[in-house]
């Protein structure tokens, strides 16, 4: 009789390690699958670590309050590690336009896009009506993000209200970017983009605007209240190059 | 055990005659099907529809590419009063062409005299339109034909009334066949042959063309050249002021050939709102007070103006953007001069931009026969 209550405690001990050892087991990273499935790049945005929408209350480092209304982005001569994916995309996250592109590949052949964020030239001063149909530089899809052939595009619009008192919720004030112009083209780089599973057919990867990052960046600091508006003209040249810049390296893929 | 015998005249009738066999009925049967409908021996003619070169291209729906016969079949349906309850109003009963096929009363009278609540659109370009109303409900252009005939303070008829009229009457039957070259009148064939006829009524013959073209490089042919010359200082300086962001700043939302972009703003009229405008389609709080931004071509000929027609005269529309704008929370971020009441314009500024918003009349566009009541 001991030995077979022995036997059960060897044989319970043996059979916990054996669990404990396959629960410890490190997952298994999740296999990339190397046939092609479809890929769509969205674009979103976050402050302070937390992904945000438009029309949502929040503060800005001076503690003033505001809301974003409006995001449009232009992004122009895309590449793929360097070989041509697209010639533009435009970015609109007040609509269901949300995507940057949407392909047939396998994720590890998309891990590395480049591109400018704003239109090259000599796209950006020619005739809106000279591109085709399709494209989103046609006059007709580019709609209001589009001033005129000189000075051209609007590259981004980044626009919403913010309130002139720290800590209250009222709004009344209008904050308005535009940024265009060819002095204000930017280059852009997402690296090591991290395709994420959908389903068996569909991977997305996200293009993140880091908006805190646009009142302090590497093109310097800069507050609504200080700088509410800009349409990229030459008297507020400092704002714009400190605007584009910030706002370049705000944009990133996770 | 008996065999089930059928009892059906039906089948009585092919036990009957199954000695003839049918393979010669099927045959006869075949020979019917194909033979050619009198309706499709005739075929519509294309209608070349001129893109004005500084436009981009309309988009139209492949199921309503546009003819000839369509196009007047549309104008007939557009100026006759048959497609109301009692007879007494037409599409054109509150969009004449004279005022740039708006309405000349602040908001528009339809049947019984019945009062509506919005001034009528100016209808020009419309096959660029993206939206439709003010509030922007409905998407396409043959669906918007279908509101105003239902609408109870507008037509208030019904499609199957309309149908009914229409294959009764003594004209339109042929026109519908000739239209689309097919036997058979119904409302999906009124709505496309209304909207075949706005598609054809494109303004791009104004001073404003001309210094579009101008501005932009796109070379002048000779009558435009000549006739550039009439343009004068004061109006090219108010399309600066015009176009000026620390002028008068409209260019925002009326921009390019079609003179507009095609959003929905609150542009600061009130604090409040009696009417919700594009809130009301989409339940969105942000949007309260929004309305489709209009094309201001034609400026001249439509007033009153907002969709409201608070506005009779430009001089009050000008006055509004200068010193009139009010903050509400859904203010269009666009009215950036909120703060300041408006953009500041002062007298000389106003007389300048009025100037050069009178050359986006285009005289040609209000007396085009093309465009005129066919009755």
């Amino acid at each position: 009789m001991l030995n077979f209550f022995t036997s059960l405690i060897k044989s319970t001990l043996f059979l916990g390690l054996v669990l404990l050892v396959v629960s410890c087991k490190p997952k298994e990273p999740e296999q990339i699958p190397e046939t092609e499935v479809t890929l769509e790049m969205k674009f979103k945005m976050m402050f302070n670590g937390e992904l945000i929408d438009l029309d949502q209350n929040l503060a800005a480092p001076d503690g003033l309050p505001f809301q974003i209304k409006e995001v449009k982005i232009i992004l122009t001569q895309i590449k793929n590690n360097d070989l041509p994916l697209l010639d533009a995309s435009k970015m609109d996250l007040s609509a269901d336009g949300n995507t940057l592109f949407t392909a047939v590949g396998k994720p590890n052949d998309f891990k590395n896009l480049q591109g400018s964020v704003g239109v090259v030239q000599p796209w950006n001063n020619a005739d809106p009506v000279s591109f085709p149909t399709s494209s989103p530089l046609y006059l007709s899809n580019v709609n209001d993000m589009h001033w005129g052939w000189n000075p051209g595009y609007i590259f981004y619009k980044f626009e919403g209200l913010f309130g002139s008192t720290a800590g209250s919720s009222e709004l009344d004030n209008i904050f308005s970017y535009h940024l265009g112009m060819n002095d204000y083209l930017k280059n852009f780089s997402f690296e090591n983009i991290d395709w994420i599973k959908i389903n068996d057919s569909k991977y997305e990867a996200t293009v993140i605007l880091h908006v805190d990052e646009l009142f302090s960046g590497p093109g310097g600091d800069m507050s609504f209240s200080h700088d509410p508006f800009t349409h990229s003209t030459p008297d507020k040249h400092a704002l714009n190059e400190r605007f584009s810049t910030n706002f370049a390296h705000a944009l990133r893929a996770q | 055990m008996n065999d089930f015998q059928p009892t059906s005249p039906m089948h009585s009738a092919l036990n009957k005659y199954s000695h003839i066999g049918l393979f010669p009925l099927l045959f006869f049967l075949l020979i019917l099907s194909c033979r050619k409908d009198k309706a499709s021996d005739f075929e519509p003619t294309p209608y070349d529809l001129k893109i004005p070169s500084h436009f981009p291209q309309m988009p139209i729906p492949a199921n309503n590419p546009l003819t000839v016969e369509g196009v007047e079949l549309g104008r007939h349906l557009f100026y006759d009063n048959i497609l109301s309850r009692d007879n007494s109003v037409s599409c054109a009963s509150c969009h004449h062409q004279v005022n740039g096929f708006s309405d000349p009363n602040t908001v528009s009278i339809g049947i019984d005299g019945l009062v509506g609540t919005r001034q009528s659109m100016a209808l020009v370009n419309m096959g660029w339109q993206q939206f439709f109303f003010w509030d922007g409900r409905v998407a396409t252009l043959e669906e918007q034909i279908f509101h105003p005939i239902r609408d109870p303070v507008e037509m208030d008829n019904t499609w199957t009334e309309v149908e009914s009229r229409l294959r009764q009457h003594e004209k339109y039957p042929e026109m519908f066949f000739h239209a689309f070259g097919e036997v058979g009148v119904d409302s999906i064939k009124a709505s496309k042959a209304i909207a075949q006829f706005l598609r054809t009524m494109i303004s791009a013959e104004s001073k404003f063309d001309l210094i579009y073209k101008f501005t932009n490089g796109i070379p002048l042919n000779a009558t435009e050249s000549i006739a550039f010359q009439e343009v004068t200082p004061e109006e090219l300086a108010g399309f600066d002021l015009f176009m000026n962001l620390n002028g008068a700043d409209c260019m925002h939302c009326h921009n390019g050939p079609l003179m507009q972009v095609q959003i929905f703003s609150n542009n600061g009229m009130d604090t409040e709102f009696d009417d919700l405008g594009r809130k009301n389609i989409t339940g969105n709080p942000n949007d309260a007070g929004r309305f489709k931004v209009p094309t201001l071509r034609n400026i001249g000929y439509t007033a009153p103006y907002m969709h409201d027609g608070r506005f009779n005269t430009l001089e009050e529309v000008i006055d509004h953007y200068s010193h009139g704008v009010v903050w509400s929370p859904t203010i269009d971020t666009n009215m950036e001069f909120v703060s300041h009441g408006g953009v500041q314009l002062n007298s000389e500024e106003k007389a300048l931009l009025k100037a050069f918003l009178l050359t986006l009349n285009d005289p040609n566009f209000i007396s085009n026969p093309k465009f005129s009541n066919p009755h």
